[in-house]
């Protein structure tokens, strides 16, 4: 923000291990095969360490130049069956990338997966309470009135906020992420990454309504008196949850900078 | 900047055999910031501090004393706690008469009567499988790293703990008991479980792990083998 030219792993040509936080040296694409090589099979160098012992037992024989000559041949068999399009971390083994891949298509085509099951999860009942017999079936929003008719306005309020504003919004703040990276916009970006941290955070407290549910029917049986059988709502409601978890996940924030840094 | 590049040239000359030294040499002065890429000059942090990116104030770096000794010791209270939090009864009631309990574990078979096959999964996973599995695995790798020992399996299980952290609902699901509770508070007289307290503390145990964890100083034992 204060100096024009900051100084940013992708800039030094490193990659950062989302998994383990190593910082590497990311390999040119021109030359993957043979840093893959290096990167994920040390045991090569260890060859060469224990290459002497032939050596000195066949001390007379021109062959160890030749066998010095002919170890890279392996090597490069070894990179060429492990060869991959991508870099891996020399700690931790997971793939190393510049930026998550396919970030922003993959992140679009779950907020839409989401949107679509948060149809049926709230038209589909999500449970139904009968009292001696008879049931009503009751979805998510016709819950929440109940609550507030049986005069539990802070219940009620908390189980709107988490199973209907809560998924709501983050579905919302994951589109207004997603359109404004495709824009390149420069838009408070340090206030967009606070709400992509929200939006990971809040993550699984939408799957409130669904516990509730199992609780309440397995607690609530008192033989005939009243009894709550889960409705295949609560199913489409932790699908939607689930798929907005797995696309904040798929969304790589420092799109957001990269905007800014482009210039 | 220019010091940077002599300094990385130092350490690749120094210790090109090894891709894993040379990106430890890096990492020891760098840190890169996971949410905006920011190169952020490494500092020595005193007890209890953070150390933010300037840029996003991502939490890039947290001192914390006696990591693994701390971990260990929560790690094995929550795995105490955790058979009698998923088989005692949590939550109850009692209405003219009839007196009902379910335990964790109830609450998955009720979805299962129901023929709610993946709601039944969905709180097996993240309410049991998840919560146990990093339990057992941070347990483990504290102690292998209190006993300075090393497995092969020690990486990829200290991956999936990493990987796993959003998926572990527990403190969700205790929410979910609070809930419940106002709710059944309008129909019938709650009973409270032998199972809550387990519950809470398996919560508490679980939490204090990510409280007292160092993931940087289980990485940095897991790189030196």
């Amino acid at each position: 923000m204060t100096t024009k030219k900051q100084l940013t792993v992708r800039s030094k040509g490193l990659a950062l291990c989302h998994v383990c936080r190593l910082l590497s040296p990311m390999p040119d694409m021109t030359s993957l095969g043979r840093g893959q090589a290096q990167g994920s099979l040390p045991t090569p160098n260890q060859a060469q360490g224990s290459l002497p012992t032939p050596n000195q037992a066949q001390g007379s024989l021109p062959t160890p130049n030749q066998a010095q000559g002919s170890l890279p041949t392996p090597n490069q068999a070894q990179g060429c069956s492990h060869a991959r399009s991508h870099a891996q971390c020399p700690r931790c083994k997971s793939d190393l990338h510049d930026r998550t891949p396919h970030s922003v298509e993959r992140c679009w085509a779950l907020v839409v997966a989401s949107l679509i099951t948060f149809v049926p999860a709230n038209t589909l009942p999500i449970m139904s309470i009968s009292y001696f017999g008879s049931g009503t079936p009751d979805t998510i929003l016709s819950g929440i009135i109940a609550l507030i008719k049986l005069n539990m306005l802070p219940v009620a309020v908390v189980v709107f906020i988490a199973s209907f504003v809560i998924p709501l919004a983050k579905i919302l703040g994951l589109m207004i992420l997603l359109v404004s990276v495709k824009r390149h916009s420069r838009v408070q970006p340090r206030q967009r990454t606070m709400m992509f941290r929200l939006v990971e955070i809040l993550g699984k407290w939408s799957m409130l309504d669904v516990f509730v549910v199992a609780i309440m029917a397995a607690v609530v049986k008192l033989g005939f008196i009243t009894s709550i059988e889960p409705g295949p709502g609560a199913v489409a409601f932790a699908v939607t949850v689930i798929l907005t978890m797995i696309a904040a996940h798929a969304f790589d924030p420092r799109l957001i900078w990269d905007a800014e840094k482009d210039e | 900047m220019d010091q940077t590049d002599s300094k990385r040239s130092d350490a690749e000359q120094a210790q090109h055999n090894s891709p894993l030294a040379l990106a430890q040499s890096i990492s020891e002065r760098w840190l890169g910031c996971p949410h905006c890429d920011l190169l952020v000059p490494r500092v020595s942090l005193g007890p209890g501090q953070k150390g933010r990116c300037p840029q996003c104030r991502y939490v890039l770096v947290e001192a914390r004393e006696n990591s693994i000794e701390r971990t260990f010791a929560v790690a094995l209270a929550g795995l105490i706690a955790f058979i009698p939090a998923m088989t005692f009864p949590l939550l109850g009631l009692q209405a003219a008469g009839f007196k009902n309990e379910a335990s964790l574990w109830q609450c998955i078979q009720a979805m299962l009567k129901s023929d709610l096959f993946p709601a039944a999964l969905v709180i097996l996973l993240f309410c049991f499988l998840v919560p146990l599995a990093r339990l057992l695995i941070i347990f483990h790798l504290s102690l292998q790293i209190m006993r300075n020992r090393h497995h092969a399996f020690d990486v990829p299980l200290f991956r999936i703990f990493h990987e796993s952290e959003e998926w572990g609902m527990l403190e969700v699901f205790l929410f979910g008991l609070i809930v419940a509770l106002y709710k059944i508070l309008g129909v019938a007289d709650p009973l409270f479980g032998f199972g809550l307290l387990a519950f809470v503390l398996l919560i508490v145990s679980s939490m204090l792990v990510t409280v007292f964890l160092d993931e940087q100083l289980v990485w940095e034992h897991l790189s030196d083998h």
